[in-house]
């Protein structure tokens, strides 16, 4: 035997609560907040038995609707305040969102209907999607999200903590320089780091081509989608050398 | 260049048109003036709807674009198979109803209409281009400001904002 369940949807409290007000035929300027707030309440019940995730939104809206309805509850002062003022009714918040929002959820109706028309009109090049493309990459001006992918791929193992010494990254760092100065059409990450490096190399190399690409002074380029990474001198020389020093 | 001839040509860029033709785009190409380019395709317009055939000249954002009709919607259908984008969400619909209306507008005041979260909403119409940044409020944390596109128009038909549907008063 089978059953379904029709679950009403709705896209946040105060969704909810104008289809409460409809549902029970209320005058929204004197929305009787006590039976209100109980019909709100066994909504957000039977959601919950239903295990359906409820948005924090509609909870946010029960401890208000649940401090409209303390409010409600104290005698309502009929002298006016200090200030001249009327006190106000604790509804009066609630109420006038309620009204902005409705405005909004009422012209959805010929907003749709608009789109619907819009859609009937084919204008110039609507072709059909055809299979999906690979999205061609960028094989120049790679960022270091890339690099670190790549560098990713070498460290297979889950990463543990290595102590580093400054020293060692100032002296990679001259090492990684000079290497690229040698090979003018560029070296790829891969033989920077040759073969089987340990892993302090490893970490330490890229560490250095970081700082390298952060300081400009190097430019890595890609022949072809997931392709090599290669490295090449950048423009760096004159940018760390901005006489503004905020490089 | 005769006044046919003129038209004949603006009839030539609708079609080759990728994004609405705009009178003034029109007026640059023909070396003629704006408004003797929006006579021509108001002319068009006038002409092609007499005709009654497949096509339309639809005004739409600020240009004019070559459409198919849409009572012939269902045939245009079979050949190109079921649109690949479907309709928008209710959700994004309503959160794109507060922007075009109320926008340029932060985040944040769109969720106060709306009493709910609205990101991956926000996120989905930026993403289809139908909502666009524009700017920052000025204030506490410069919130980014967001406003309706020249696609939000196309999509839905409209020549600019004024065309859309007036926003109900505030009865109860």
């Amino acid at each position: 035997m089978s059953y379904t369940v029709k679950v009403e949807v709705f896209e946040g409290p105060l969704d909810l609560l104008l289809h409460l007000i409809e549902k029970n035929r209320i005058n929204i300027y004197d929305i009787p907040i006590a039976e209100i707030s109980q019909q709100y309440l066994d909504y957000l019940t039977t959601w919950r038995e239903f295990n359906i995730d409820l948005a924090s939104e509609f909870l946010v809206m029960a401890a208000t609707l649940m401090e409209i309805k303390t409010r409600a509850l104290f005698p309502r002062r009929v002298a006016v305040t200090p200030e001249g003022e009327e006190e106000a009714d604790p509804r009066a918040e609630l109420v006038e969102r309620l009204l902005e929002y409705r405005r909004y959820k009422e012209v959805l109706t010929s907003l749709q209907e608009l789109e619907r028309q819009q859609a009937l009109r084919y204008p110039r090049g609507s072709f059909p999607e055809t299979a999906p493309t690979i999205p061609i990459l960028p094989t120049e001006g790679l960022s270091v999200d890339d690099l670190f992918r790549a560098f990713l791929a070498l460290v297979e193992e889950p990463v543990r903590e290595i102590e580093l010494e400054e020293k060692s990254l100032q002296e990679r760092l001259r090492e990684v320089l000079w290497f690229v100065t040698r090979h003018s059409e560029g070296i790829s990450f891969r033989r920077l780091l040759g073969p089987r490096p340990s892993r302090p190399d490893l970490i330490l190399t890229f560490l250095a081509v970081l700082e390298l690409l952060r300081q400009r002074k190097l430019l890595l380029r890609q022949e072809r989608p997931f392709g090599e990474i290669y490295l090449s001198l950048g423009d760096g020389g004159k940018t760390w050398h901005d006489p503004s020093g905020t490089r | 260049m005769t006044f046919d001839e003129a038209k004949a040509i603006v009839e030539a860029l609708l079609l080759a048109s990728p994004t609405p033709l705009s009178p003034q785009r029109a007026a640059e190409i023909l070396e003629i003036t704006e408004g003797q380019a929006r006579e021509l395709l108001q002319s068009l317009q006038r002409e092609y709807r007499a005709k009654e055939g497949g096509l339309e000249i639809q005004a739409v954002a600020s240009g004019f674009q070559l459409v198919t009709d849409p009572r012939w919607a269902l045939y245009v259908e079979k050949l190109l198979g079921p649109p690949g984008v479907s309709g928008l969400s209710h959700a994004a619909l309503e959160t794109l109803a507060v922007v075009a209306y109320r926008g340029p507008i932060t985040r944040a005041e769109v969720e106060a209409i709306r009493g709910v979260r609205s990101e991956r909403a926000l996120a989905t119409l930026l993403e289809r281009k139908l909502v666009r940044e524009a700017g920052r409020r000025e204030g506490p944390g410069r919130p980014i400001l967001y406003a309706t596109t020249e696609d939000f128009l196309r999509y839905f038909g409209l020549r600019s904002r004024d065309d859309l549907p007036p926003l109900p008063e505030k009865v109860p």
